[in-house]
């Protein structure tokens, strides 16, 4: 990937793949989901749950698996609002690249 | 290294988060660590890199958070300070290993192979660029010991930078204690000094007494002699702090700042 993903779109990316699941996801998981579509370093991942933690866009919940618990971190009604935003932004932005790049009928 | 060093390493490199944020942390990779399965941990432990660079990512986070609060709660687009680990934005010891993430897109670049095999080399750019990012932003920082530092590994300069804040305290923990000392000594001088006057005083007293009232005249004489015996002792008290304990702590100190230097130039 010679294009770097910035804070926003990277928080994008991680709602979206945490509001797939109506149970919520796990950490290794949602590293895992992420990384189909963009290169990211393993340790990159915590700080921005923990951040999308904070800011209330997700909760966490331990659930009992396979005799342990485990994180799960589940999107909010917040979240779902930021997604949107970010989903109505980036259609816009993308538009935008995919115009230029490729010559569509933009202007 | 295995897991385990990894967990301890990095429970250690986060010391100075609160005990909250370090359990969290701790416990995200804990649990990382076991669901990606133990045939795994290699794997992990590669592509996580060194535990200090985990936690410098873990602090950043953080920081970005209390910094750029308020911004990610209004939702702006541009959400403030967070980083995306590639993200040319990342300050303080991040930033020495940005090169290193540079290089491994620029690997990537001309690799551009399926997105994993693409990774594999990327991912070793990033570790082997990651010496010489360090050992720049070292030189950068204090120009005048440059020729000195190329002798160092990244590794100690990434310690001894971790470390640093414990020296700057352990230097204001000796200073209060030399200043301490002096004040003790300084204290035990002036006693000393002032029971002195009193005992002359008292003696004075006594024997002025001694002609009307003997019995009490003899009293108050020993007691001045008494005071005069507390107040040498107090005096032998402070030239002892003053010629021993102060020297000895000041060198003690220069020669524990001078020690991790030392050793250095052993190795070499």
């Amino acid at each position: 990937m010679v294009f770097n993903t910035g804070a926003a779109l990277l928080d994008a990316i991680v709602l979206a793949v945490v509001s797939k699941e109506s149970e919520g996801t796990y950490g290794y998981k949602i590293t895992q989901d992420v990384r189909q579509v963009i290169e990211l370093s393993e340790s990159t991942l915590y700080p921005v749950l923990r951040r999308l933690q904070k800011d209330e866009c997700m909760v966490v919940y331990d659930r009992e698996c396979a005799g342990r618990n485990r994180r799960y971190y589940k999107i909010t009604d917040k979240g779902h609002d930021l997604l949107d935003l970010y989903v109505g932004e980036w259609r816009q932005y993308s538009g935008k690249i995919s115009g230029i790049l490729e010559g569509g009928s933009q202007t | 290294m295995n897991k385990q060093e990894f967990m301890r390493k990095l429970e250690c490199l986060l010391w100075d988060l609160p005990e909250s944020e370090r359990v969290e942390a701790l416990k995200y990779y804990e649990e990382y660590f076991s669901d990606a399965g133990e045939e795994n941990e290699q794997k992990v432990l590669e592509e996580l890199g060194a535990p200090e660079r985990v936690a410098d990512t873990i602090k950043e986070g953080l920081r970005a958070n209390t910094d750029g609060g308020d911004k990610a709660a209004g939702m702006s687009p541009e959400t403030a300070g967070a980083n995306a680990g590639m993200g040319p934005g990342m300050a303080g010891t991040n930033a020495a290993m940005d090169p290193g993430t540079a290089g491994a897109n620029a690997a990537m670049g001309s690799g551009m192979a399926g997105a994993n095999t693409g990774m594999g080399p990327g991912m070793a750019g990033a570790n082997a660029a990651m010496n010489p990012g360090m050992t720049g932003a070292n030189a950068g920082m204090a120009p005048g010991t440059a020729g000195k530092e190329t002798g160092m590994s990244a590794g100690r300069i990434v310690l001894m930078v971790l470390l640093s804040p414990f020296a700057l305290a352990a230097a204001c923990l000796l200073f209060g204690m030399v200043a301490a000392l002096a004040g003790i000594g300084v204290g035990f001088a002036v006693t000393g000094a002032a029971c002195i006057l009193a005992a002359l005083v008292v003696i004075g007293a006594g024997i002025g007494q001694l002609f009307v009232m003997p019995f009490a005249g003899s009293v108050l004489i020993g007691t001045g002699f008494l005071i005069i015996a507390t107040a040498i002792l107090l005096i032998m008290l402070s030239v002892f702090l003053f010629g021993f304990a102060v020297p000895r702590t000041c060198r003690g100190s220069v020669w524990l700042c001078r020690k991790p230097f030392e050793k250095k130039g052993g190795q070499r």
